[in-house]
């Protein structure tokens, strides 16, 4: 455009990155706006032919029934608590070890790191009946621990943190020992600050992978009692034949959505970076 | 009174150097938190999968003995499982297939700083944070046969309806869909990355040369990010191989097992049926097969690349 005239082959141009922009941005924002307007709307309107884009009348009231039959409140207290006790354990148990393997010589280092690294290579989910049956031979199926306790350990985060780990100068780490620091204190006052992106990022990665997983919460639950919201809203679906009331489904779906988006917006471009720092590995 | 805290804190600090330092001195105890967790939820059960695979287990009645070859020889003749591989390699396959060159595209088309581009890039990503299940329901609500806006769409056009999750053809297409669309922001992300890699100095002289953007394409960009493909594909693979989630909730494998898939297979045989060394034998040969992919995905892409 820089020469100012309008050569057909610029509109062209022009005209085909409009449509592109307008296809993507359609695909991906279309679902999302249609969900939430079906979530306003009445059981008929949300079964019409030929469906409507914005709900004829609000309905703000199908979130109050949603919100009771899913029995949100408790799901969301299992979530918050569930992800915070994985990610504190998470960063007791990985923290130390990543430390070990990034900073310490010893013997069988490289077999002791080949076997935390099993997961990487193993997944998990092909032999879940095993942990089914390990857990339940623990009593460990329908408790907090049983969904936190195996998962304080990952692979991927012990990973990352040790490469993060290995960039720490070693000088600093010595001088501190060398001022009688203890271990506890290097790690957490002095390692633990120069690694802080990338202990967020990981911590980002295991809020984001707990809190949206179903996997293994369906796996290791048999009751309500400690189960997350990705699994509230089967409360919703019918359990016989009866037709599916999408308007309550969706206002569902909506509050599953939200907590998620909300970080998503306000902190993306960390979320994004703990993406793809786990791609530069 | 003042004194009592920093007395206190004084004690605690002497007993910690006292007792807890030395043992966190040795490596070997900073590692065992996460070895000890590792060997009894990862070492431990791959090892029951495989022993299992050999057993005839039933914990209900209460009968575990060694059943040979058995459970594998079932599986064999049992033709669900030989379907539900070829699914899961389908699935796999077209996942990859469509997803990895349209996140190519995107990433070209969006790479650059514009607020256009950073914000398109932004909504294409959003589906990657939220759950399976939010985005699952979404599109079960959209491919409804009856209702589904989707078979709206396709009537404007003049296409008949499709019975998408519920037909025996296109349940498995159906969620291939949802599987590219829900992925393609990750990888749409990691290509930019890659992009970025891309020293500027690269297109100028590019464009001295009179190259065109196709040929720019071909000849600059993909050889330059190829490096990245490596681990994109194994990402990509390996996460579309242990798909779950997708199946459980929008088709339960049907119907007539047409979108049914290993991971799923493994936990309807073993978990819902109680058939666990069936179930185990099937999860061993799928692990099998897993690093096979990995391992020749690795021969195949990392004679070209490099990891950073």
């Amino acid at each position: 455009m820089s020469d100012g005239t309008l050569s057909p082959k610029k509109i062209l141009m022009g005209a085909l990155t409009a449509a592109v922009f307008a296809a993507l941005l359609a695909a991906f924002i279309f679902p999302m706006f249609f969900m939430l307007s079906t979530s306003f709307k009445t059981l008929r309107e949300a079964n019409i032919t030929p469906p409507s884009l914005i709900p004829s009348e609000f309905h703000p009231e199908n979130y109050a029934a949603a919100w009771r039959r899913m029995n949100f409140p408790h799901y969301l207290l299992n979530s918050v608590f569930i992800t915070v006790c994985t990610i504190a354990g998470q960063l007791l148990v990985c923290v130390p070890c990543a430390y070990a393997f990034a900073k310490k010589q010893f013997r069988f280092k490289n077999i002791l790191f080949a076997l935390v690294l099993f997961d990487l290579v193993v997944p998990a989910q092909a032999v879940f009946l095993s942990y089914y049956l390990i857990e339940s031979r623990l009593g460990w199926i329908d408790t907090y621990r049983g969904l936190v306790v195996p998962f304080a350990y990952s692979a991927y985060t012990i990973f990352f943190l040790t490469q993060g780990f290995k960039t720490v100068p070693d000088e600093i780490l010595d001088a501190a020992r060398m001022d009688g620091s203890s271990e506890i204190q290097i790690i957490a006052l002095i390692m633990a600050p120069i690694a802080k992106p990338v202990i967020i990022a990981a911590t980002l990665f295991t809020f984001a992978y707990k809190w949206n997983d179903y996997f293994w919460t369906s796996i290791l639950t048999t009751s309500e009692a400690v189960r997350t919201i990705p699994m509230a809203i089967q409360n919703l679906m019918p359990t016989d034949h009866t037709i599916r009331e999408w308007h309550i489904i969706m206002s569902g779906n909506v509050m599953l959505f939200a907590p998620m988006f909300v970080i998503y917006i306000l902190a993306g471009k960390y979320i994004k970076e703990s993406f793809t720092y786990r791609g530069g590995r | 009174m003042n004194e009592s805290p920093r007395v206190a804190g004084n004690i605690i600090r002497r007993m910690e150097m006292r007792f807890v330092n030395p043992i966190l001195k040795s490596p070997y105890a900073l590692i065992l938190p996460a070895l000890a967790i590792c060997v009894c939820f990862s070492v431990i059960p791959a090892l029951m999968a495989f022993r299992n695979s050999f057993f005839s287990v039933d914990y209900v009645a209460g009968v575990d003995r060694f059943a040979g070859m058995a459970n594998y020889r079932s599986i064999f003749t049992d033709g669900a499982f030989i379907q539900v591989f070829r699914n899961t390699v389908v699935f796999t396959f077209f996942s990859a297939a469509f997803g990895i060159p349209l996140a190519v595209l995107t990433a070209v088309f969006l790479n650059s700083n514009s607020p256009l581009c950073n914000f398109t890039q932004g909504v294409v990503f959003t589906p990657h944070v939220i759950s399976f299940v939010s985005v699952s329901t979404l599109w079960t609500f959209m491919m409804d046969p009856q209702f589904g806006i989707l078979n709206y769409a396709l009537g404007l056009l003049g296409i008949r309806p499709l019975m998408w999750l519920l037909g025996e053809n296109t349940s498995l297409p159906s969620i291939i869909i949802v599987s590219v669309w829900k992925t393609l922001g990750y990888n749409v992300l990691i290509v930019v990355s890659a992009l970025q890699t891309i020293p500027r100095e690269v297109y100028e002289s590019a464009m001295l040369d009179r190259s065109g953007p196709v040929r720019t394409f071909f000849h600059i960009t993909l050889p330059m990010i190829s490096p990245f493909f490596v681990f994109l594909i194994t990402t990509c693979v390996a996460q579309t191989l242990n798909t779950f989630d997708l199946v459980r909730l929008m088709t339960g494998g049907g119907p007539k097992n047409s979108s049914n898939l290993m991971v799923y297979w493994i936990y309807e045989t073993g978990y819902l049926h109680f058939q666990v060394g069936k179930a185990m034998a099937g999860a061993v040969i799928f692990l099998f097969f897993v690093g096979a992919v990995s391992l020749l995905n690795f021969a195949l892409t990392s004679r070209r690349a490099y990891y950073q």
